[in-house]
């Protein structure tokens, strides 16, 4: 009898050390750049997909059957919000997981606390565009918005997983520092072109313009979403001539067509820039997609 | 069998407040910056605002809250003209207003949303109809994936049927659609299961009791009273890469049904199968092959029919597709008709679009035919579609 108890507890005590120490928390985020910061705080006691590739526009996510899977089996989910991310709306009804419906502790919306830009004051429709009704939704291009982003990830990896508290606080304090170093970097880089005249395709850096004192001269796009037309890009190439502008900001997602012209008609560089990490090469992470989008407009300049 | 599964629907639906109550949740208030963390962008007065014209970071950090519910409307215009019309549903020689749709739908506890589809007939027919109106609850019990629809739906047979026309990537209906499926909607009450598969496959069952419902209820349910139809679909997705996603689709339905009028049937088996091949290229562009067949079995009849399609986006604005039909006529096996269609749309915005379609086959009545089909669709308001 007692040697079927020892077989018994020393099989226990095999299976109890092939478990993991912890269970990991599974989290699915919306974008590459949340997936890099939630493993910035979440060290080894998270296991991070990102749905959207660092390449996609974001706008225009394909809701496949195969996130369902992942947001199902999922115990935290980080979404952009500011209706950038309607698609994972379907995504998550679909996938039945109460933990990380909206409300639920697994939910986090990553645009919670931002300080938001260019919210519209006047009535929308349409005609004016893919306006968002809650501001302009890119704002993890301000590198010091990836501190709220990170904070708000910090509270829900707090909330599912309150035993990883202080792993998870250690390692928030971790990215802020790093942010803080790259930041006065960046600071110091960026100051010869504060007040620089530039042209984005579509209103993406408006965020990064904003902390970096960038001067918008135009955006490519007739109206957020509304493709350039032949006059709007006669209009933009006169006030390029005005405001000498130097470099026109795109994504790697956008038609080349209507830049080349702009090119050959004002001789501005075509950056083309990543928007989230892994977007372009050498965007590996959220630091070094910083480093890509300001060593190139550096170069422009 | 029917009342069972409504009673049981109804008493699940009883205990979602203690579901939802049991679980933790997340703060309702955003968590509020500090001075400390910088998180402020630096569109202070010494610097330049970004575009001169928008930004105003004077404003409140979101808009002021609302219980106003989502409100779309969507025309669907269509014109077509040709040596003889395929669809004689379809506008001849000019463009008129097909159908127009209004939808209004809102979160209506949590994870409970509710949504009607009312939808305005052009021409053909002024009056108002629901076309769709249901509930869904998202998950019944807070331990399982399985959820819920009652009310008025398109019936979730095949990938066609459940489509709105303004969500299709073709200005027509599929043959088979029309002659074996006709208006394929139902009133009743299904349970949705996510099957967990502990891997990255997606299994997806439906399981539901419907009254059929064509354009007008009320001749359905003289014709068969409160006969119900069981219907059940098993959807599985598999991601094949990073870049590939192929889906496969079984459904079938029994028992009386009203898909559109002159195909009533009070003893009715359907069977369908489908599947769904999408290819995600660099720079947005994307290619979809679909593949879809049903049967239909009524006494002394069975007709079969399917359509292959294939579409490629080059980017956001513009979409090219070719569609094969064979299907055979619903109540006469011994007669098919086939058609070869191709067509282009071009995007405006995401619901406004405009399309082209060119169709050549062979009628029923073995004549050859040759249409051509313009369409615009036009929308507004916030508007989404269950993942399908």
């Amino acid at each position: 009898m007692n040697k079927h108890i020892n077989i018994v507890l020393v099989f226990t005590v095999m299976v109890c050390a092939l478990l993991p120490a912890s269970a990991t928390v599974r989290v699915v985020t919306a974008t590459t750049d949340f997936a890099d910061i939630t493993h910035w705080v979440g060290g080894d006691r998270v296991q991070v997909e990102s749905l959207a590739r660092g390449d996609q526009d974001l706008h225009h996510v394909d809701p496949r059957p195969s996130f369902v899977t992942k947001l199902a089996n999922a115990d935290l989910v980080v979404r952009i919000g500011m209706d950038l991310d309607m698609w994972m709306d379907s995504l998550l009804a679909a996938a039945r997981n109460g933990k990380v419906r909206e409300g639920g502790a697994g939910y986090v919306d990553a645009s919670a606390g931002i300080h938001r830009l260019e919210v519209p004051s006047e009535k929308l429709d349409p005609s004016k565009g893919d306006i968002h009704v809650y501001g302009n939704p890119h704002y993890w291009l301000d590198p010091e918005n990836g501190k709220v982003i990170a904070r708000n990830i910090l509270a829900g990896l707090k909330r599912v997983d309150p035993g990883g508290a202080g792993a998870y606080q250690q390692g928030y304090d971790r990215f802020v520092k790093a942010l803080d170093e790259h930041m006065a970097r960046w600071t110091a880089e960026m100051a010869s072109l504060r007040g620089a005249s530039v042209v984005t395709y579509h209103t993406t850096f408006t965020y990064f313009n904003a902390r970096f004192g960038l001067r918008l001269s135009g955006t490519m796009e007739v109206k957020p979403g509304i493709p350039p037309s032949a006059a709007h890009i006669a209009e933009l190439v006169a006030a390029m001539k005005r405001d000498h502008v130097k470099a026109v900001m795109t994504c790697p997602y956008y038609p080349t067509r209507f830049t080349d012209l702009v090119h050959r008609e004002t001789g501005a560089a075509i950056l083309v820039l990543p928007t989230s990490t892994q977007g372009v090469k050498g965007a590996s992470d959220y630091f070094s997609m910083f480093d890509t989008i300001i060593a190139q407009l550096r170069a422009a300049q | 069998m029917y009342k069972f599964i409504c009673t049981i629907i109804v008493c699940l639906l009883l205990l979602i407040p203690v579901g939802g109550l049991a679980q933790e949740t997340a703060p309702a208030t955003p968590p509020v910056s500090t001075p400390a963390d910088a998180s402020t962008p630096a569109a202070t007065p010494d610097q330049p605002a970004t575009t001169p014209e928008t930004p105003d970071t004077s404003l409140p950090a979101s808009p002021p809250a609302s219980l106003n519910p989502d409100i779309s409307v969507i025309g669907n215009m269509l014109g077509s003209s040709g040596s003889h019309n395929v669809d004689p549903s379809l506008p001849k020689q000019h463009c008129q207003l097909d159908e127009l749709e209004v939808v209004v739908g809102s979160k209506i506890y949590p994870g409970v949303s509710g949504l009607g589809v009312f939808t305005v007939g052009g021409e053909k027919d002024s009056s108002v109809q629901v076309e769709e109106g249901y509930i869904t609850v998202e998950q019944l019990l807070p331990i399982a994936p399985i959820g819920a629809r009652a009310g008025i739906l398109r019936l979730p047979f095949g990938k066609a049927n459940p489509l709105h026309p303004h969500a299709e990537p073709y200005a027509d209906t599929p043959a088979v659609i029309n002659n074996l499926l006709g208006e394929f909607r139902g009133n009743g009450a299904e349970l949705v299961a996510l099957i967990p598969t502990h891997s990255s496959l997606f299994l997806e069952a439906h399981l539901g009791r419907w009254k059929s419902v064509g354009d007008n209820p009320e001749d359905t349910t003289e014709t068969f009273g409160d006969k119900p139809l069981t219907l059940g679909r098993l959807w599985a997705s598999l991601p094949i890469g990073e870049s590939i996603e192929a889906e496969l689709g079984a459904s079938a339905a029994y028992g009386a049904a009203d898909p559109a009028v002159p195909f009533q049937s009070a003893d009715l088996s359907l069977q369908g199968v489908d599947t769904t091949w999408r290819f995600y290229l660099p720079h947005e562009q994307r290619i979809e092959l679909l593949a879809e067949g049903m049967q239909r079995k009524e006494p002394g009849t069975t007709s079969r029919g399917f359509y292959v399609l294939g579409t490629y986006r080059p980017g956001h604005f513009y979409e090219f597709g070719s569609r094969y039909d064979w299907c055979e006529a619903a109540q006469d096996s011994t007669k098919h008709e086939s058609y070869v269609s191709l067509f282009a749309t071009r995007f405006l915005s995401e619901m406004t679009y405009l399309r082209l379609q060119v169709k050549s086959g062979t009628n029923e009545d073995h004549q050859h035919v040759n249409e051509i089909i313009a369409q615009v669709v036009f929308g507004f308001g916030p508007h989404t579609h269950p993942l399908q």
